[in-house]
């Protein structure tokens, strides 16, 4: 008799012990979210660093050019101005045209400048066709020989803020070139399989010692690059020597 | 729920069926506590809780009536048993529907355990107590809980389970029912085993009486808690 008290006892223990273990585990599941928020917010909250960095080297690109580049034309072109002496009209002349061909240089330069700060404009549309912009520009400088391969520019799916990322990836990369590789030849492939978008830069230019400019640290350059691209979960592999030119290849996980 | 009585005829009980017994002081204390807490709820379900309870205070007292002047009450108790299978699947079909859609399933195990009690009754008739419905209906109440506690556990969302009201009434069912399994298999044997001066049936279910309607309490609690 009490053998059937005893396992009925038992029988009362094991959905209390139950009870006790989904609570416990309910707990550790508390844990696990909270940690998932946090990693999330961390996550955002890094992004949203990353996005203030981005805006803000834009800003110093731009603050640097009007210095450097239009601020320098339109002084010269006050100078030339300045110098005009009307008497001799032959001479006034050729210093008119003169300035102004320097004031459409100016003008010229300035679209250049609000095309930088339309970046998020021009991701709108989608990373590939932020890309073909990129390229046109790049083409219309006339400066380099190019071969593309742009498979982005039909895709369906977006990431608006991987796409920033991505495009101001690509911009610093193409400056980097401009300002210091001394390229001819230019290739960009980019294409997207398996969820993973390709992106590859390849350039005939001087090349240089990469482990010698991480650890100059130097600039905004090749370590903010690597710095955003782990932002956004991706992988970047930059081949490059001293006059063999440059390879960089960007993979990150899409969208 | 737990009262069979099934003794001779004596004029001192006749005084007494109004009055609660000892098992059925927590029937009683959960229908109070029921009217209190979930009178002004909207949910069908908690509303339905307290004629259910109600039903259980009608079925002690017309059950110890019964006794004492037909010297059977059986027939109460298979007729609550009616009552029974259908609140508590009401009830499990509430809380599972939050995570999985098994309304046919339900619905269809619903009408075989009617179908069983049914057979059951017009093999034996009414005056017998329903043992195997109430084995069967039990074992499936059990599924439900687990599968319950199962769906739970595999959602992601988190849930404090600390004031969820569904948790602790499931809790409070998973309990009787599972620990009045053997119970209910050995029905025969234990009603006629005493310990002490007490019958081993009556101190099985006394103890899960208390253990449902104590968590039910509580799941009544969290539910007036949460409409706050």
């Amino acid at each position: 008799m009490s053998l059937i008290l005893l396992a009925s006892f038992v029988f009362l223990l094991m959905p209390i012990f139950l009870l006790l273990y989904i609570r416990s585990y309910n707990r550790h599941k508390k844990n696990h979210v909270l940690e998932k928020q946090n990693m999330q917010q961390k996550f955002e909250s890094e992004m949203l660093q990353t996005r203030v960095e981005v805006q803000d080297q834009t800003m110093q690109s731009i603050a640097t050019e009007l210095h450097d580049n239009v601020g320098q034309l339109l002084s010269l072109t006050t100078l030339t101005l300045n110098s005009i002496n009307l008497n001799d009209e032959g001479k006034a002349k050729k210093k008119i045209d003169n300035s102004l061909a320097l004031v459409n240089k100016s003008i010229k330069e300035l679209r250049e400048l609000a095309k930088l700060l339309h970046g998020e404009q021009l991701v709108e549309n989608g990373i590939g066709h932020a890309i073909d912009q990129e390229i046109n520009w790049l083409n219309k400088a006339g400066t380099y020989e190019l071969k593309i391969n742009n498979l982005l520019i039909d895709l369906q799916i977006a990431s608006p803020n991987k796409d920033l990322i991505i495009l101001r990836l690509l911009q610093e990369i193409i400056n980097n070139i401009i300002k210091h590789a001394q390229a001819t030849h230019i290739q960009l492939d980019s294409y997207l399989t398996d969820n993973v978008l390709h992106l590859r830069v390849v350039e005939n230019g001087v090349g240089f010692n990469p482990e010698e400019i991480k650890l100059k640290k130097t600039g905004m350059g090749l370590n903010s690059i690597f710095k955003r691209i782990e932002m956004i979960n991706g992988k970047l592999t930059l081949n490059s020597a001293s006059g063999e030119g440059t390879s960089i290849s960007i993979e990150v996980p899409y969208p | 729920m737990t009262g069979k009585i099934d003794a001779p005829l004596d004029i001192l009980k006749i005084l007494k069926y109004i009055l609660p017994t000892t098992s059925s002081y927590a029937e009683l204390l959960c229908l109070g506590f029921a009217i209190y807490f979930l009178s002004k709820d909207k949910a069908s379900f908690w509303r339905i809780s307290i004629w259910y309870l109600v039903v259980v205070m009608v079925t002690e007292v017309v059950g110890r009536y019964c006794a004492v002047t037909y010297r059977t009450n059986l027939f109460v108790y298979n007729i609550y048993t009616l009552f029974e299978i259908s609140y508590v699947t009401y009830g499990f079909h509430t809380f599972i529907k939050q995570y999985a859609d098994i309304k046919k399933w339900i619905i269809a195990i619903y009408g075989i355990i009617l179908l069983i009690y049914i057979t059951f009754t017009s093999i034996y008739g009414i005056n017998v107590y329903n043992a195997f419905t109430i084995s069967i209906m039990s074992v499936i109440f059990v599924i439900y809980g687990l599968l319950y506690f199962y769906l739970l556990l595999k959602d992601e969302n988190y849930i404090d389970l600390k004031f969820h009201p569904a948790f602790w009434w499931v809790g409070g069912a998973l309990i009787f029912y599972f620990g009045s399994t053997l119970a209910n298999f050995f029905d025969e044997i234990i009603q006629q085993k005493f310990l002490g001066k007490y019958n081993t049936r009556s101190i099985i279910y006394t103890t899960l009486n208390f253990f449902l309607y104590g968590l039910w309490v509580y799941s009544f609690i969290c539910r007036a808690r949460q409409r706050k």
